[in-house]
């Protein structure tokens, strides 16, 4: 790749960059993930300058906003017409102290308004410079504002936070204490369902839930699926944990737990509730399902797909949603353009 | 007509489709869009809806290691874009068999 290419993409990159300087890290992370790789391919593909191929760098920035449902920039920031004068300097110098900063980017996922945002960080920093000037005159530190006595958010445990803790093997871990960091005891679900089971938990009051019958139990926590992969050829893998949705959630989250190529004879076990499967070379892979062998799944290069949970029997796992078998075939040809028009 | 403003309307849908059929990275839906006959698709708003889409948990993404270069940050759909392609698909032939009967364009009998 020739300097001034690469000096062009690095350019627009930054370009962009800066038009989204004022979302969030994670927001703007996500977005220009990918956009670096892609501007190179573009580039690549010599037919213009990247302003001809995909217009201004602003014009870039405000068409990815839009289409990720973020709200556009505001014009006087747009602008650079903010000139910070003494007073709004000392502001900005208490507004970028770090549990302000914290503050802020809470409060940015709060609201998109900018009015309420700063009149949030207003009360934020207002409370935190209180804080400050307290904590500094009764050690002795003076007005410095270089000592905050930051306190972390509250992890909220109520009596239905469920935690389910397991073995590396899978098993259900029975009389298990757990504690934050701090010392606070976090409340563990008991993993038996016995009226009267005492166990050693330190969640209190334990947390009852009503069955049908009205017979009083402690919701259980789930049995894990386990899936043990064995490569006999290089073999890209990767696990997700599904998770069913909360309340009010239409849809599950999927977690990714592994992704990597597995070498010939690397073995690996995965344990989860509900576990989703892509394996990039099925013929190379020997699965054991629950503890059951399952074999080979497929021929080499072919891609395999499955949902196991604890009780899946091997081979197939549970059926996918769009009723075909748990083996995927292999994928079609690169799609061709429909003909568009009446048949000449 | 201004095209664009048909195409932000049923992008999402477009890209849905695009992804139950294989699993892509932007890039390639773009290309992929582009040769299905959506010429004006800007990159852009495709990565833009990839991110949107998957923030609401319509998708999943994985990174795939590549020896070349740098690695590829695919997305595929999962069960609730599954369903969400259902419906869009559903809303759709409603939305234009509404269309071709106003204009007067016939459905062929299939």
């Amino acid at each position: 790749m020739n300097m001034t290419m690469d000096s062009e993409v690095r350019e627009y990159l930054q370009a962009v960059e800066s038009e989204l300087a004022d979302l969030g890290e994670e927001e703007r992370g996500g977005l220009l993930e990918d956009l670096g790789l892609h501007l190179r391919e573009v580039a690549a593909e010599g037919e213009g300058t990247l302003q001809d191929r995909l217009g201004p760098p602003a014009s870039y920035a405000a068409e990815l906003r839009a289409s990720a449902g973020l709200p556009a920039r505001e014009p006087a920031e747009a602008m650079g017409l903010r000139r910070p004068r003494a007073a709004t300097r000392a502001f900005r110098k208490v507004a970028d102290a770090p549990p302000v900063r914290w503050a802020r980017g809470a409060i940015q996922g709060l609201t998109r308004r900018p009015w309420v945002r700063r009149v949030l960080v207003l009360g934020v920093v207002v409370v935190v410079a209180m804080a400050a000037y307290e904590g500094g005159r009764s050690s002795g530190y003076g007005r410095a504002f270089g000592q905050f006595r930051v306190i972390p958010p509250e992890i909220s445990h109520t009596s239905q936070s469920q935690i389910c803790p397991y073995g590396a093997d899978g098993t259900p871990l029975e009389n298990v204490l757990l504690f934050d960091r701090l010392g606070r005891p976090i409340p563990v679900q008991e993993s038996r369902s016995a009226s009267g089971a005492s166990g050693q938990s330190n969640s209190y009051p334990r947390p009852p839930v009503t069955s049908m019958s009205g017979e009083v139990t402690t919701r259980a926590c789930q049995k894990l699926a386990s899936l043990e992969i064995s490569a006999s050829e290089a073999a890209w893998v990767s696990v997700d944990a599904i998770a069913t949705p909360h309340t009010g959630s239409p849809y599950a989250t999927e977690s990714r737990i592994f992704t990597s190529t597995l070498q010939p004879g690397e073995t690996k076990t995965f344990h989860g509730p509900r576990l989703s499967v892509v394996i990039g070379n099925a013929g190379g892979v020997r699965l054991k399902v629950n503890g059951v062998d399952a074999g080979t799944l497929g021929t080499s290069g072919q891609v395999f797909r499955a949902v196991y949970s604890a009780t899946s029997t091997a081979a197939m796992g549970d059926t996918p949603p769009d009723g075909s078998s748990g083996i995927r075939a292999p994928r079609p040809a690169p799609m061709q353009p429909d003909p568009v028009g009446p048949p000449q | 007509m201004d095209k664009s403003q048909l195409l932000k309307g049923v992008l999402d849908l477009a890209v849905l489709s695009v992804l139950s059929k294989e699993d892509g990275y932007g890039y390639d839906v773009v290309r992929r869009l582009r040769a299905a006959g959506l010429e004006e698709v800007g990159d852009a708003s495709v990565y833009g809806t990839l991110r949107r889409l998957f923030q609401q948990g319509r998708l999943t993404s994985y990174v795939v290691p590549s020896e070349e270069g740098p690695h590829r940050k695919y997305y595929g759909l999962n069960e609730s874009g599954r369903r969400l392609l259902a419906d869009a698909t559903k809303q759709w032939l409603g939305f234009t068999g509404a269309m071709d009967g106003l204009l007067g364009l016939g459905r062929e009998a299939a």
